[in-house]
C-alpha cells in the first residue's frame, strides 16, 4: 500500500492538485493582469517606425508633414460616351469638382481641399504683383528690366500698346496699360511660372484641367495617416460616399497617392492571409494528431498566446505607443516560445522514470536555449529602428514568460509516457560511426564555404518601395495619371526649415539662388513671389540703385517715343508715380483670397509634431537626376535645407540595412559564442552549437544570391529570428548528447522545426513581397538549421574529443551518478 | 362740396402717381415689343457679313483714331472681327477656343476659359451682336431711345461696370441688325463702330474662323 503514493507520483499524478491549481492561479493571474495593463496599449500604425533613425526618418518626417504622405490626388473623368460634346463634358466636371470640393470640406477628415484656383462667381483677382515688383526683383531680373528700356524695346511696345487700345480688348486693358506700359509684367509672369510644375495642366475657369479637356483635378490631404490601413479604409469609404452623391453617370473618379497603396497592401496581405492560415492552421493540426498524440498539446500552443499579453503589458510600460507593425512581428517572435513547451512535453512523454528527474534534466538546455535567446534579442535593443527596439522588449519579455509558463504549466497536464517510451536507458552512440553524420557534416562545411564566397555577392535593397505590392489597378490608375497629367519623372522634394516663416523663406531663398544659379530645370517654388523680407529689402535696394541710375535717360527717351505712337504727356501718368513711391515689402497675408492662396497653403506648412515649433517651405525639382549629387552636397552645407529624395534615401537605408546586418548579427554571434562557451567551456561544443545558425545564415546568403533576390529590412527581422531558434536547436542537441538517458530531443526538435516551418514558410508562397521575403527567410533558414542540428551539431559535438571527456564535468556526473543508483 | 374735393382728390392721385406708372408700363411694352421684333430677325439672320469703321476717343491718345476692317459672324458661336486699316489684326471666336493675330500674321490660340480678358471681349460682343436681345435684357438694364436704339447700362456689382458706363446699340429699321454701336467707357473715352454694307445670311467658309491668314 505505501507504493501507491510512490506510484502515483512517478507517473500521471506526480504532482498534487494543489500544486497544479496553484500553479495554474498564478500563471492565469500575471495573464489576467497582463491583460488589465495590455488595455492601455496605443499603436500606431506608422511605416516610419521601420526606418532606421536619423536622416531619412527626419526626411520622411518632414514629407509627413508638408503634406505629400497623406495627400489625396483625385482625377474626375468624363466619359466620351456618355458626353460626346466637350463643352458637355467639361460643364459636367466642372460641376462635379465643386460638389466634390464641398462635401470633402465638410468633412472633418478631409483638410487643403481645393478643386479650383478661383471661383468664376467671386471677384478673385490676383493681387497686383507689378506694384510690389520693386520686392520681388531680384539682380537676375535687373538684366531683363534693362533689356527693357531700351529704345529698340521701348519703341515695340509702344506700337503695341497703341494697336491694343484701339483693340476690343483694349476697354479692360486700358488701366494696366497705362500703370505697365514697358510690359514689367512680363516678370511677374515668369516669376508665377514657378508655382506651376511642368505637367500638362491647364486652368481653365479656376480649374485644373487636363489637355484634352476631359479630366479635372482635386487635391485634398487625409487627416488620420494613410500609411495605417484601417485609416485607409474608413478614407475609401468616405471618398465612395461622396463620389455617389455628387458623380453624375459618365464622370469617374480615380485617386493616386499613399491611399490606392496602402489599401491594395492591405488587401493583398489579408488575400494572402486567407488563403495561408487555414493552410497552415491544419498542417499544423496534422503535425500535432501525428506527433504528440495527445489534445492536451493544445496548451503547448498556447504557452505563447498566455505569455504575449503580460509581454504587451511590459511593453507598454516602455514605449509610449507602440508600431502595430512591431506588434504583429514581435508576437511572431515570441512564438519561439513554443519550442521550450515542445521541448518539455516529449521530454515528459517520451521518458519514463521520475517527471521531477526528467524535468530535472530538461533545466539546463531550457535554460542555455533561454539564455541564447534572450541574448539574441538583447541585440535587437541597439538596433537604429524604432519598431526593432519596440519588437526586441515584446519578444523578450515574452520569452521570459513564455518559459516561466511553459515550466509551470507543462507538467500539470498529467502526461503518462507514451507506450514507445523508453526508460532510462543510454542511448546508443552511434554519431561517431556514422557515415551520413560523415557525410553531412561536409555538406555543412561546403555550405559554409559557399555561404562565404556568397556574402560579398548579396546586394541590400534600400529601395523602400520594394515591400510594396500596388496591384494591377492600382498601376492601371496610376499610368492613366500619367498619360493625362505628364510622367512627373525624377522629382526631388527640398523643404526649407524655420524657426518661423521668416527664416523659413529665408533658407527658401537661399535654396532659390542656388538652383537658379545651378540651372535647375522645372523648379516649383513660392520664393520669386514670395521672398523673405530680407531679400525684398535687399532687392529693393537694387532696385532704387537702378532706377537712380536709369531715370534721368528713361525721362528723356520714354517721353518721346509714346509721343511718336500719338500718346498724351499723361497717359502713362499712374506709371511715373508708381516708380516714384519707396519700395514696399509685404507678407504672406497679401495673397489671402486670391486664387493663389491654395498653392501657397499648400506650399507653407507649419510643422508642430515631435515636440517641433517650425515652418517648413516646400520646393519640388523635376527632371535633374544628373544634379542629385550637387544638391546633396548644398543641402549638407545648409543643415535647415533638406532634399527628400528616394536616391538619396536608397542609398542611406542600404547603408544603414548593411550596418544593422553586420553589428546585430556580429553582436548576436559574440554573445551566443560566449554564453555556450560559458556553458560548455570547449570549442567543439561551441562549434555544435553554432553549426545550425551558421548553415541557417550560409543558407540563406547562397539562396539569396543564387535567386537574385536583395536583403531588405524583413530579412533583418527574421533572420535574428531564425538566428534565435536554431541557436536553440544547436543547445538542445548537444545537451540531448550530454544527457544520453534523456530521449525525444531529436524529436522535439524536429517538432518545433516543422511547425515553424508550417508557420512561416506557407508565408514564402505570399503573393506580397513583404510576407513572401520573411516567409523565404524562415524557410531556407530553418530548412538549413534543422537537418544540421540532428545531424552535423553532435558529430562535431564529439569530433576529436571522446564525449566522455565532456561528461566528466560536474553537471553530468552528477546526472551519471544518479542513474548508476537506479 | 364733399363729393367735389373727393374727385379732385381722386384726379390730383392719378395725376401724381398712376399717370407716369402708366408712362411707364408703356415704355417696357415698346421695349418688349421691341426687343421681340428684335429676337424675331435675329432667329431668321443665321449668318452677318459687314464692313465696319471704329472711332476710338481716348484720353490717353492726343487725337481720336480711325479703324477700319470687316466684321463676320455665324450664329450662335463663331465671329472674326479684323482690321484692315491702318494696321491689320485679327481676332477670332470660335466656340470656347479663339485666335488672336497680329500685323506681322503672328498668331496665338486661346480658350475662353484661361483668358479672361477675351473672355470679357467675347461675351460683349456675342451680346451686342449675336442677336440673343431677350438674354441680354435678363443680364443688364435695356432702355429704348428712338426708334430702333437699345441702351445697356450696367450695374456697378456687375464686373463689366468696371470698364463701361454705358453701350448704345442702334439698329437698322428695316431689317433690325445692328448698324452703329457706341461704348462710353468708365472715365470718359468713347468708342463708335459704325457697320455698313451689310449682307445677311450669306454662306461663310469654316476658314474664316478657323485660320487668320485667308487664302486668296
Amino acid at each position: 500500500m505505501k507504493r501507491l503514493p510512490i506510484l502515483y507520483l512517478t507517473n500521471v499524478n506526480w504532482m498534487t492538485r494543489q500544486e497544479r491549481f496553484f500553479r495554474w492561479i498564478f500563471v492565469l493571474a500575471i495573464v489576467a493582469l497582463g491583460a488589465f495593463f495590455s488595455t492601455g496599449l496605443s499603436v500606431k500604425d506608422n511605416a516610419l517606425d521601420l526606418l532606421p533613425d536619423g536622416v531619412v526618418r527626419n526626411d520622411l518626417h518632414l514629407l509627413q508633414q508638408i503634406g505629400l504622405v497623406d495627400r489625396i490626388i483625385i482625377t474626375l473623368t468624363a466619359d466620351k460616351t456618355v458626353y460626346p460634346s466637350l463643352k458637355e463634358a467639361q460643364t459636367a466636371l466642372e460641376k462635379s469638382g465643386v460638389e466634390c470640393e464641398n462635401l470633402l470640406r465638410k468633412n472633418d477628415n478631409f483638410s487643403h481641399v481645393f478643386a479650383r484656383f478661383y471661383s468664376t462667381d467671386k471677384r478673385q483677382a490676383l493681387p497686383d504683383l507689378t506694384r510690389i515688383l520693386p520686392a520681388l526683383t531680384r539682380q537676375t531680373d535687373l538684366a531683363k528690366l534693362k533689356r527693357l528700356l531700351t529704345e529698340t524695346s521701348m519703341s515695340s511696345q509702344m506700337e503695341k500698346n497703341f494697336i491694343l487700345l484701339n483693340s476690343l480688348a483694349g476697354i479692360p486693358l486700358k488701366k494696366q496699360l497705362q500703370k505697365d506700359p514697358l510690359d514689367f509684367r512680363s516678370i511677374v509672369m515668369t516669376k508665377l511660372a514657378f508655382l506651376r510644375d511642368n505637367s500638362n495642366i491647364n486652368l481653365q475657369n479656376g480649374f485644373l484641367i487636363s489637355a484634352d479637356g476631359r479630366n479635372i483635378l482635386i487635391f485634398a490631404e487625409s487627416r488620420p495617416g494613410l500609411t495605417d490601413s484601417n485609416n485607409a479604409r474608413k478614407i475609401q469609404n468616405d471618398l465612395e460616399q461622396i463620389y455617389k452623391q455628387v458623380l453624375p453617370v459618365g464622370i469617374t473618379a480615380r485617386v493616386i497617392g499613399t491611399l490606392p497603396h496602402t489599401l491594395a497592401n492591405s488587401q493583398t496581405i489579408k488575400a494572402d492571409l486567407q488563403t495561408l492560415l487555414p493552410i497552415a492552421t491544419i498542417l499544423l493540426f496534422l503535425l500535432l494528431a501525428f506527433t504528440l498524440k495527445s489534445v492536451r498539446a493544445i496548451v503547448v500552443f498556447a504557452v505563447p498566446l498566455l505569455a504575449s499579453l503580460p509581454a504587451i503589458a511590459i511593453t507598454v510600460c516602455f514605449f509610449n505607443g507602440m508600431s502595430g507593425l512591431a506588434l504583429g512581428f514581435g508576437i511572431v517572435l515570441l512564438g519561439i516560445a513554443v519550442d521550450f513547451s515542445v521541448h518539455l512535453f516529449v521530454a515528459l512523454t517520451n521518458n519514463h522514470g521520475e517527471p521531477r528527474k526528467i524535468l530535472q534534466q530538461m533545466r539546463r538546455p531550457l535554460l542555455f536555449a533561454t539564455a541564447t535567446t534572450t541574448c539574441v534579442f538583447l541585440v535587437l535593443f541597439f538596433s537604429d529602428v524604432p519598431a526593432h527596439r519596440q519588437m526586441a522588449c515584446l519578444a523578450l519579455s515574452g520569452i521570459l514568460n513564455g518559459v516561466l509558463f511553459a515550466w509551470l504549466l507543462i507538467p500539470t497536464l498529467h502526461i503518462e509516457p507514451q507506450n514507445n517510451a523508453l526508460n532510462s536507458v543510454q542511448k546508443p552512440n552511434a554519431v561517431n560511426k556514422s557515415v551520413p553524420h560523415k557525410v553531412f557534416t561536409l555538406l555543412w562545411a561546403v555550405l559554409l564555404c559557399l555561404g562565404i564566397f556568397a556574402w560579398p555577392h548579396i546586394h541590400y535593397d534600400g529601395n523602400l518601395q520594394s515591400l510594396d505590392a500596388p496591384g494591377e489597378d492600382v498601376a492601371a490608375d496610376e499610368a492613366f495619371f500619367n498619360q493625362i497629367w505628364g510622367t512627373p519623372g525624377d522629382k526631388f522634394f527640398i523643404v526649407s526649415v524655420g524657426g518661423n516663416l521668416e527664416e523659413a523663406l529665408e533658407q527658401n531663398d537661399i535654396l532659390f539662388d542656388f538652383l537658379s544659379a545651378d540651372a535647375f530645370k522645372q523648379i516649383q517654388t513660392i520664393a520669386p513671389i514670395l521672398p523673405s523680407i530680407q531679400k525684398q529689402k535687399q532687392n529693393g535696394l537694387n532696385w532704387k540703385d537702378f532706377w537712380t541710375a536709369e531715370l534721368p535717360q528713361f525721362h528723356t527717351d520714354f517721353p518721346a517715343i509714346a509721343t511718336k505712337f500719338g500718346f498724351t504727356p499723361q497717359a502713362f501718368a499712374p506709371f511715373f508715380h508708381w516708380l516714384q513711391r519707396p519700395v514696399e515689402t509685404f507678407q504672406r497675408e497679401r495673397f489671402d483670397g486670391s486664387p493663389l492662396a491654395p498653392m501657397l497653403k499648400m506650399m507653407i506648412r507649419p510643422d508642430s509634431s515631435m515636440g517641433n515649433n517650425q515652418m517648413i517651405v516646400l520646393t519640388t525639382v523635376s527632371g535633374n537626376s544628373d544634379k542629385i549629387d550637387s544638391l546633396l552636397s548644398f543641402s549638407e552645407k545648409h543643415p535647415a535645407i533638406h532634399v527628400l529624395a528616394n536616391q538619396k534615401w536608397k542609398g542611406q537605408v542600404e547603408r544603414s540595412l548593411k550596418d544593422n546586418i553586420l553589428f546585430l548579427s556580429g553582436l548576436a554571434a559574440f554573445l551566443v559564442s560566449v554564453l555556450v562557451f560559458i556553458q560548455f567551456k570547449h570549442t567543439n561544443a561551441i562549434l555544435a552549437v553554432l553549426a545550425p545558425v551558421l548553415a541557417a545564415l550560409a543558407g540563406m546568403m547562397v539562396f539569396c544570391w543564387v535567386m537574385g533576390y536583395t536583403l531588405n529590412m524583413m530579412h533583418v527581422i527574421m533572420g535574428i529570428m531564425v538566428i534565435g531558434l536554431t541557436v536553440d536547436y544547436g543547445i538542445f542537441a548537444i545537451c540531448s548528447q550530454l544527457e544520453p538517458n534523456l530521449h525525444g530531443t531529436e524529436k522535439a526538435i524536429s517538432i518545433c522545426a516543422t511547425s515553424t516551418l508550417i508557420g512561416f514558410g506557407v508565408l514564402a508562397f505570399s503573393s506580397h513581397p513583404a510576407l513572401h521575403s520573411l516567409g523565404i527567410t524562415v524557410l531556407v533558414g530553418i530548412g538549413v538549421g534543422w537537418p544540421v542540428s540532428l545531424l552535423v551539431s553532435p558529430y562535431l559535438f564529439t569530433l576529436g574529443k571522446k564525449r566522455s571527456t565532456f561528461l566528466t564535468r560536474p553537471g553530468i556526473e552528477n546526472t551519471q551518478k544518479d542513474q548508476g543508483h537506479k | 362740396m364733399k363729393f367735389f374735393i373727393a374727385l379732385t382728390t381722386l384726379l390730383i392721385s392719378i395725376l401724381f402717381f398712376v399717370a407716369p406708372g402708366a408712362a411707364a408700363v408703356t415704355q417696357d411694352h415698346e421695349l418688349d415689343v421691341f426687343l421681340q421684333q428684335l429676337q424675331a430677325a435675329s432667329e431668321k439672320t443665321s449668318s452677318y457679313t459687314t464692313q465696319f469703321s471704329q472711332e476710338k476717343h481716348l484720353a490717353m491718345l492726343a487725337r481720336p483714331v480711325l479703324f477700319s476692317g470687316q466684321l463676320s459672324l455665324v450664329r450662335p458661336d463663331k465671329l472674326r472681327w479684323q482690321f484692315l486699316n491702318p494696321i491689320p489684326s485679327t481676332l477670332i471666336f470660335n466656340g470656347d477656343k479663339g485666335i488672336r493675330c497680329d500685323a506681322e500674321g503672328e498668331s496665338a490660340s486661346f480658350t475662353l476659359a484661361s483668358d479672361p480678358v477675351m473672355k470679357i471681349v467675347s461675351e460683349q460682343l456675342w451680346s451686342w451682336l449675336g442677336g440673343d436681345y431677350q438674354k441680354l435684357a435678363a443680364q443688364y438694364q435695356l432702355d429704348k431711345e428712338d426708334k430702333a436704339t437699345l441702351v445697356v447700362s450696367f450695374k456697378s456689382e456687375q464686373p463689366i461696370a468696371d470698364f463701361l458706363s454705358r453701350v448704345r446699340i442702334r439698329f437698322d429699321e428695316e431689317n433690325l441688325q445692328p448698324i452703329m454701336i457706341e461704348i462710353d467707357e468708365k472715365g470718359g473715352d468713347f468708342t463708335r463702330i459704325i457697320f455698313t454694307e451689310s449682307r445677311l445670311n450669306e454662306t461663310l467658309a469654316d476658314t474664316l474662323f478657323n485660320k487668320c491668314e485667308l487664302d486668296d
